[in-house]
């Protein structure tokens, strides 16, 4: 998320704490949106603390660090407790992007198949392998993560009188504990 | 003696001002005079730092050291040993970053004695009067100066410094950091046979000058030069009566009690909290804010604005324990100021986390039984805290439902796990 709005990355590792959002302006089929990426704690000790964002939420990303396995498995579980959480008008057709993140790394313990392969279980969601370390990627991720979010936002669009001001809220999950700086 | 000398008595020979083994235990029945019969111990009398080498430091903190090791263990006199230690360690220190720092020596001297930490004041504009705690005469600060300890405020003629026999209030109240829980636990005069509690003049009836005076703190008697029939609030008759009325006290109860104040040390009988209307809604706030310090200490909008966090710290320990307070704060309890700045406070904090701050909202909770969108909060007590996961629900939901739904989830993840 940092790399993505300020270009930046820190390697010291900063736990979230909670939840914290970034603002981006960005340019989606020739319209200016405002995207809002809120980033949550994956960490169960900071979870005394709600996530009360994820109502409204147009999108979720989710995101697994390619070198720990655990936290790939506990995609599921994220996903599940996202739905029941933002609980979307349309559960079945929500727009979710995974990433894989960490792909600087030589330790790569999760293999771009399997991600894959669960991604296509699951309704066929988008699936990017990023490094935000190294930059790799994570431009591409967003603009998809814009496009899907805005693609839900325009079907609502249609009831409402203001195309102009769409707020759009992506969700950065740092997956089962693990962080992601992104 | 022309030359100073850092004098660290042997407990081998009393000559020296050392104390022996049997002066030891028969002043453990009384604290305080315990304390001044072991004063060489803590008792730095040349005062000036700059006198001594760091050589001279170091071959006392060496020697203070072996004593201790000599001194037998838990006893009085290798406890006074270590206090000297520190004192010296700390000499020690401050003339080495002098050493280091030569522009910036500090040359304001500070005279250790009894656990008071003297600086000398001289003051001549000043219109406040003085009066000497040792001798209880006048300080006349145009002609004058004076010592003030910086830790209890006792003062005194630089002629009188080294008769002062009272220990220091912050080294009584770090020994001991509770209040006498009895009210006025008199023992009468004959049991102390007829003498002040604290400088152990003979006390006569046939002599003014010499009257007996209760102090309503300790419950003993003192002499009129150590008990000067100061105010002050009684925190057993707080406690137990809700009685805020000022009674006398001794100089060193006085000095304790002021130094003790803003203290949080006083645990109050919860019955208190039924029949002192005021004292159930400051719970109910102090609850409540000790939970919102967890939205505020990590919000970002918070801490860069830094105001929130300022008024947190303000009186912290009535946010970050619920249940202690300060005499201060049972005096303004009672005066009805604490309410009106714990709501302010409490108000601030509120309207941050729940009408300025995207953040702190983003935060909060949606009750996962009813219908209703509105986002609460943990620290709203008609909200209900799931002990396992802290999951938040209206209390009422849970009431009806009597399960938190977070964590029948995590249970079912858990059973599908282990088939």
């Amino acid at each position: 998320m940092n790399q993505y709005v300020n270009k930046k990355f820190s390697n010291q590792y900063k736990a979230t704490i909670g939840a914290d959002f970034l603002t981006k302006e960005v340019v989606v089929d020739d319209r200016i949106v405002t995207m809002q990426i809120w980033d949550t704690a994956g960490q169960e000790r900071f979870q005394s603390l709600g996530v009360a964002f994820y109502r409204g939420a147009d999108c979720c990303v989710l995101v697994f660090d390619v070198s720990a396995p655990n936290t790939f498995k506990s995609l599921d579980s994220w996903r599940d407790e996202f739905l029941i959480q933002a609980s979307p008008r349309d559960p079945e057709n929500f727009p979710f992007v995974v990433l894989g993140n960490k792909l600087d790394l030589d330790t790569r313990a999760v293999s771009s198949k399997r991600a894959q392969q669960w991604c296509q279980s699951n309704n066929n969601i988008p699936y990017y392998e990023t490094s935000a370390k190294e930059a790799i990627n994570v431009e591409q991720a967003f603009q998809t993560i814009a496009k899907n979010a805005l693609a839900q936002e325009s079907d609502t669009s249609l009831y409402n009188d203001f195309p102009d001001q769409i707020k759009l809220t992506g969700d950065q999950k740092p997956a089962g504990g693990d962080q992601c700086a992104c | 003696m022309d030359v100073p000398v850092l004098h660290t008595p042997s407990p081998s020979s009393s000559t020296s001002g050392g104390i022996s083994g049997d002066e030891l235990s028969d002043s453990s029945s009384s604290l305080p005079s315990s304390f001044i019969s072991a004063q060489n111990y803590i008792t730095i009398k040349e005062g000036c730092q700059s006198v001594f080498t760091i050589e001279e430091l170091s071959e006392a903190v060496n020697r203070c050291k072996e004593l201790v090791l000599d001194s037998e263990e838990c006893s009085e006199e290798r406890k006074w040993l270590v206090r000297r230690l520190i004192e010296l360690r700390h000499r020690l220190q401050q003339a080495k970053d002098a050493e280091v720092d030569k522009d910036n020596s500090d040359t304001s001297e500070t005279q250790v004695l009894l656990g008071h930490h003297f600086k000398l004041e001289y003051n001549p504009t000043s219109t406040k009067k003085r009066y000497c705690d040792r001798c209880c005469g006048m300080i006349w600060n145009v002609i004058q100066s004076w010592y003030r300890c910086a830790d209890c405020q006792y003062k005194c003629h630089v002629k009188c410094l080294e008769q002062t026999s009272r220990v220091c209030a912050h080294l009584i109240a770090s020994e001991n950091p509770h209040y006498e829980p009895n009210i006025c636990p008199e023992v009468g005069l004959a049991d102390q046979s007829y003498r002040c509690y604290e400088c152990c003049t003979h006390i006569t009836f046939k002599n003014s000058l010499v009257e007996a005076r209760l102090c309503d703190y300790t419950g003993r008697y003192y002499c009129p030069s150590c008990h000067w029939n100061t105010q002050a609030v009684i925190p057993a008759r707080v406690v137990k009566n809700w009685d805020f009325e000022l009674r006398p006290v001794s100089r060193a109860s006085y000095q304790l009690l002021r130094h003790t104040r803003s203290r949080p040390i006083i645990t109050l009988n919860p019955h208190l909290y039924n029949l002192v209307g005021e004292l159930a809604s400051i719970k109910n706030m102090r609850e409540e804010l000790s939970r919102m310090k967890h939205y505020i200490a990590t919000c970002r909008f918070a801490l860069e604005s830094g105001v929130l966090m300022k008024e947190l710290e303000w009186r912290h320990h009535l946010v970050h324990d619920t249940e202690v307070f300060s005499l201060n704060d049972l005096i303004e309890i009672n005066a009805g100021v604490l309410v009106d700045k714990l709501k302010s406070v409490h108000s601030l904090l509120m309207k941050h986390i729940k009408e300025d701050c995207k953040v702190c909202q983003g935060r909060g909770y949606i009750c996962e039984h009813c219908d209703d969108k509105a986002i609460i909060f943990p620290f709203d007590m008609s909200m209900y805290t799931c002990p396992k996961c802290n999951y938040v629900q209206h209390r009422v939901c849970w009431i009806r439902k009597q399960l938190c739904p977070k964590c029948c989830r995590k249970e079912k993840k858990e059973k599908e796990a282990v088939s």
